[in-house]
């Protein structure tokens, strides 16, 4: 008898010592303790351990009547066993009550939110990720005063769209890419021609360039030219002009010209009157 | 001598060895059991009447107070284990088998993660199966990153930058329930979009590198075509030269002949001019035809 009167107490466990029928101690620091022989004080062993519970898939209404289908799972522990005992005793009325309860707060924090706030980005954080901290909190709040329950987290660990609306959005992603293509097909098309365009005008420029320079420079040498033959002409410009008009002369008459002479000429004279001289 | 007096005999001198049995052999296993070792990669758990004295027990020979007074469960700590997660193998009447991203567009996702005990007592007493919590925080806190970002970063850049957030906001999680494991990293497998259209998101690759190829052309041709014009600038511009000089040279060359001419005409100038004269019609008239008439009086 004296033997019940010590207890082991394991990390895993706390232990509410009843005394007739009556809680009146926790235990919570695992090891050896004491307590009044049975049947004057007996124990119950809470597991105080974090437990998983995975709720199955589930289909939610967003508050712009869009369909959203996710699971989530729950984390959560035994924090005041008193209650706990009170409320609901055993691990799976438990863990009925908090799947009912899961399920109420997701779909109200769901329904609360239009879908474009649900896919956003704009913060660093994902809206998900502060929707479910939210719906964590006050399942929380709820789960401790009636049940004697601490839910550490609920999350989900797949979201996403009913099966019968994935075509659409495999098409939806479909579409976006190909245009996504088009626009780079496009922006390729015009920036091509607009580089040809520009070398078409640049080589039209460098010819003009150089056809211009190469007259100028023709020219100057032209007008060079002239200077020359003019300075030398100042030197004896009866001579020049002499010589001149008999290149003149001898460039314009040609095979095909006919002159008609006067016997008068000079260069004549020898020919019709050998014996006058000049 | 009769049977039962040398079963008595027996017995009573059986009674001696049977009492160093007793109370000298039996205590002394008992007391021995509480030897144990620890292997290189070991932790040890030393719990005293339940209550963990000691959660990191090192390797090698220890002794401990026999059962149940102190116990020791050992864990292999050092060791990394690894857990594969394929996101896609949903097979389920609702859900979907891609992930979400935070633009609503759907992407295909497997990840490993690499993991082990940092803390010996915890893992045992903290949850049911820590493992298994794990893998769920894995999996969400992966949907949280997902959604946090549109479908061409995490395609592109996206793929690091989840390894380590993914591993850190895990660890995170892990730190706060104070489950007695550390994940050392995050590896993907896959992150890809759905398989059916992923033929679309190749194109649009194949249509980048494309568009790069036509501006690379282009700027090709332009090159080729300036090279060009500037040759056959050059060309211009050496005849035109060439032409010019040619102008400058006959003028010189020209002259300084007549200038020659002039300094023989001022020496002589009647004959040097009689000489000109006739050597040019000479010329002249052997080529063009003549008709020499006289002149008439009136």
């Amino acid at each position: 008898m004296l033997s019940t009167s010590v207890i082991f107490v394991k990390e895993t466990e706390l232990v509410v010592i009843n005394q007739f029928g009556r809680p009146v101690r926790n235990i919570s620091e695992a090891g050896l303790a004491f307590k009044l022989p049975d049947p004057i004080q007996t124990r119950i062993s809470i597991d105080r351990r974090l437990n998983l519970l995975a709720l199955a898939p589930s289909e939610f209404v967003t508050r712009d009547k869009r369909n959203l289908v996710l699971n989530a799972f729950m984390i959560w522990r035994i924090s005041d066993p008193v209650k706990f005992l009170a409320s609901v005793r055993n691990q799976t009325t438990a863990e009925q009550r908090l799947e009912t309860l899961a399920y109420s707060q997701i779909g109200a924090g769901i329904g609360a939110l239009p879908m474009g706030d649900i896919f956003t980005l704009e913060d660093d954080r994902s809206a998900l990720a502060v929707l479910f901290e939210d719906i964590g909190v006050q399942t929380n709040d709820l789960t401790l005063s009636e049940l004697g329950i601490e839910v550490k987290s609920i999350r989900p660990e797949k979201f996403g769209f009913p099966r019968q609306n994935l075509l659409a959005i495999y098409k939806r992603m479909e579409s976006e890419r190909n245009r996504i293509a088009r626009q780079y097909q496009a922006e390729g098309n015009e920036e091509a021609s607009k580089i040809r365009a520009e070398t078409e005008l640049e080589v039209r420029k460098l010819q003009a360039e150089a056809y211009r320079d190469g007259q100028m420079t023709v020219s100057t040498a032209e007008a060079e030219a002239a200077k020359i033959f003019a300075e030398a002409f100042e030197t004896n410009e009866d001579f020049f002009q002499f010589t001149r008009s008999l290149d003149a002369y001898e460039k314009i008459f040609s095979e095909d010209s006919q002159l008609i002479l006067s016997s008068d000429l000079p260069i004549f004279d020898q020919l019709l009157d050998p014996s006058a001289s000049q | 001598m009769t049977l039962s007096d040398d079963i008595k005999l027996i017995a009573r001198r059986c009674v001696t060895p049977l009492k160093w049995l007793a109370f000298g052999l039996l205590p002394s296993i008992y007391l021995l059991s509480g030897f144990y070792s620890l292997e290189g990669e070991q932790a040890g758990v030393l719990k005293q009447f339940g209550r963990i004295v000691n959660n990191s027990v090192e390797p090698g020979m220890h002794y401990h107070l026999p059962w149940p007074i102190q116990s020791v469960d050992k864990l292999s700590v050092a060791e990394i284990r690894s857990m594969e997660m394929d996101f896609s193998e949903e097979v389920d009447r609702l859900l979907q088998p891609e992930s979400t991203t935070g633009t609503g567009d759907l992407v295909d996702v497997a990840l490993s993660v690499q993991y082990n005990i940092s803390d010996a007592g915890r893992y045992l007493s903290q949850a049911q199966s820590a493992e298994n919590m794990l893998r769920h925080i894995v999996a969400s806190e992966t949907l949280f990153y997902l959604g946090g970002n549109d479908i061409d970063q995490l395609l592109t850049t996206g793929r690091n930058r989840l390894q380590t957030a993914v591993r850190s906001s895990v660890q995170s999680r892990l730190a706060e329930l104070e489950l007695g494991v550390r994940v050392t990293s995050i590896q993907l497998q896959r992150l890809d979009p759905p398989p059916s259209i992923k033929r679309a998101f190749d194109a649009v690759d194949s249509a980048r590198s494309e568009r790069q190829k036509l501006i690379q052309d282009a700027e090709g041709e332009r090159n080729a075509k300036l090279a060009q014009a500037r040759g056959a600038a050059r060309v211009v511009m050496a005849q035109a030269e060439a032409e010019a000089s040619e102008y400058v040279q006959l003028a010189l060359g020209d002259t300084s002949k007549l200038l020659a001419s002039l300094e023989q005409f001022e020496k002589t100038p009647k004959l040097t001019r009689s000489a000109i004269y006739y050597e040019t019609l000479e010329r002249i008239f052997s080529k063009a035809k003549l008709q020499i008439v006289s002149p008439t009086e009136e």
